[in-house]
This record gives C-alpha cells, sequence and structure tokens, in this order.
C-alpha cells in the first residue's frame, strides 16, 4: 500500500478524540459542546474505515494464499 | 515518487485536520468554530480518500460539510451565538482535570494500541480496486443489509417528525423560538 500505515491513521484518530474530549469538558456553550461532539465521532469514524481497510488487505492476503 | 507524493498529502491533511480541530474548541466565537469545523471535515475527506473509501469521503464532503454545517452556521447566525471566553480567568481545577482527563484518554488509546497491536499492525498486500467503492457499497445497501438500511430510514423519519413537533410546541408555548417568530410576523405587516 501506498503511503503511511494504519498506526499513523490511528495516531491521528486518538488524537482527535483527545481533542473532541477537551473541547467537550472544556466549553460552556452548548453549540461548541456540539461540535467538540462531531470531532469526537470523527477521529471514531477514522479508525473504523482504517481497520476495514486493514481488514480488507489481511482478507485478500490469505486469499491469495490459499 | 508516487509514495513521497502519498505520504506529502497525507501529512498535509493530517496536520490540517489536527489543527483545525483544536481551533474548533479554542475559538470564542461559534461562528469561527463551525467554519473550523467544516475545515476539520474536509481534511478528512482526504485522509478518507487516502484510504480508499470514495464512498465515505464524498458522504462526509456532501452530508456532513455540506448539509449539516450549513445548519450550523444559519443557527448561529440566526440565533446570534454567544461568545464565551474559555480560556478567560486563569486555570481552574475544573479546566486542569479537563486537559488531565483528555491528555489520559489520548495516552490510553495511544498505550493499548501501541501495546496489544504493536508489530501486527503492518499491510503488505494490495487490496481489489473496488474496495469501498460506490458501486459496492450500494450494492450491500441492497441485498446483505437491506434490513438496517430500511430501519435507518424509519428512525430518520420518526427524528423528523419528533423534531417538527417539538418545535410547533416549543413556538406555541412562547420561548426563545415563539418570540422570535412573533417578531418576525410583526415585522413582516
Amino acid at each position: 500500500m501506498l503511503g503511511p500505515d494504519i498506526a499513523w491513521y490511528l495516531a491521528v484518530s486518538a488524537f482527535l478524540f483527545a481533542t473532541g474530549t477537551l473541547g467537550v469538558l472544556l466549553r460552556r456553550s452548548p453549540l461548541i459542546v456540539l461540535l467538540s461532539l462531531e470531532i469526537m465521532l470523527n477521529g471514531a469514524n477514522l479508525a473504523l474505515i482504517a481497520f476495514a481497510r486493514h481488514r480488507a488487505m489481511r482478507a485478500a492476503r490469505s486469499s491469495r494464499w490459499r | 515518487m508516487g509514495n513521497v507524493v502519498v505520504w506529502a498529502v497525507w501529512v498535509v491533511a493530517a496536520f490540517s485536520c489536527l489543527a483545525s480541530g483544536i481551533a474548533v474548541i479554542s475559538f470564542t466565537n461559534p461562528f469561527y468554530s463551525a467554519l473550523a469545523l467544516i475545515g476539520n471535515l474536509a481534511s478528512l475527506a482526504v485522509l478518507y480518500l487516502l484510504l480508499s473509501a470514495e464512498f465515505v469521503a464524498a458522504g462526509q464532503v456532501l452530508v456532513y460539510a455540506g448539509a449539516v454545517m450549513v445548519m450550523f452556521l444559519f443557527v448561529t447566525a440566526y440565533l446570534g451565538g454567544h461568545a464565551d471566553a474559555p480560556w478567560a480567568g486563569g486555570p481552574s481545577w475544573q479546566q486542569f482535570g479537563a486537559v488531565l482527563a483528555a491528555g489520559a484518554i489520548l495516552v490510553e488509546v495511544i498505550v493499548v494500541i501501541g501495546l496489544k497491536a504493536g508489530g501486527r499492525l503492518s499491510h503488505e498486500a494490495k487490496i481489489d480496486s473496488n474496495f469501498g467503492s460506490p458501486q459496492q457499497i450500494g450494492r450491500l445497501f441492497l441485498t446483505d443489509h437491506l434490513l438496517a438500511f430500511e430501519i435507518t430510514s424509519v428512525v430518520l423519519l420518526v427524528a423528523a417528525v419528533g423534531a417538527v413537533i417539538l418545535g410547533a410546541h416549543s413556538r406555541r408555548s412562547g420561548t426563545t423560538a415563539g418570540v422570535i417568530h412573533e417578531r418576525e410576523v410583526r415585522a413582516r405587516s
């Protein structure tokens, strides 16, 4: 695969999740709390897509070996 | 050569993603926060494209950055978002605890990924080119996951009806939305 490993994507998603957590805990305005929740959702979403890509690659590799 | 280009695009997208995420929680004006979140969503869409998830990237740009964020911007512009100063008044114990908790979550996730999945998270094989393509996802929606797809549409319909009922109720009972509506009607007549 071209480009970075799955671990890099997971690091970015962890940073995004922590940023969203900080926003939820720190801000008082409900609108910005909602926006921070969106950031947390996006972090989880990025991790899900990275894992899906990783799993599809492993499945492709094992089917080639069979 | 291609690898270098992909790495460069990834670094730019990841850093703009993290920077705009920090910008969202540090702007005092909610309008600027919403604008920064649009940048965050756009750079995430680039990351999704690098993971060859074209459908999710297109949905991210169309649905989130297009529809949801425009709705957020309209709400802030309409109601006049109240600016609050998050960093004012020195570091209280609450802010200290919040930073500590967020840092603890970050360290926990990184340690779990590093320890449990250490060397096994490297991939060497290529996958077929239609992984995550709109055709494949559409076929899965209408064959394997048809029930979940239909249930989601019903849930969205219930949410829309509930929003309409709640909005009509608050307009009758003279809350903020009702007052704004009355002011609008008076200005029009």
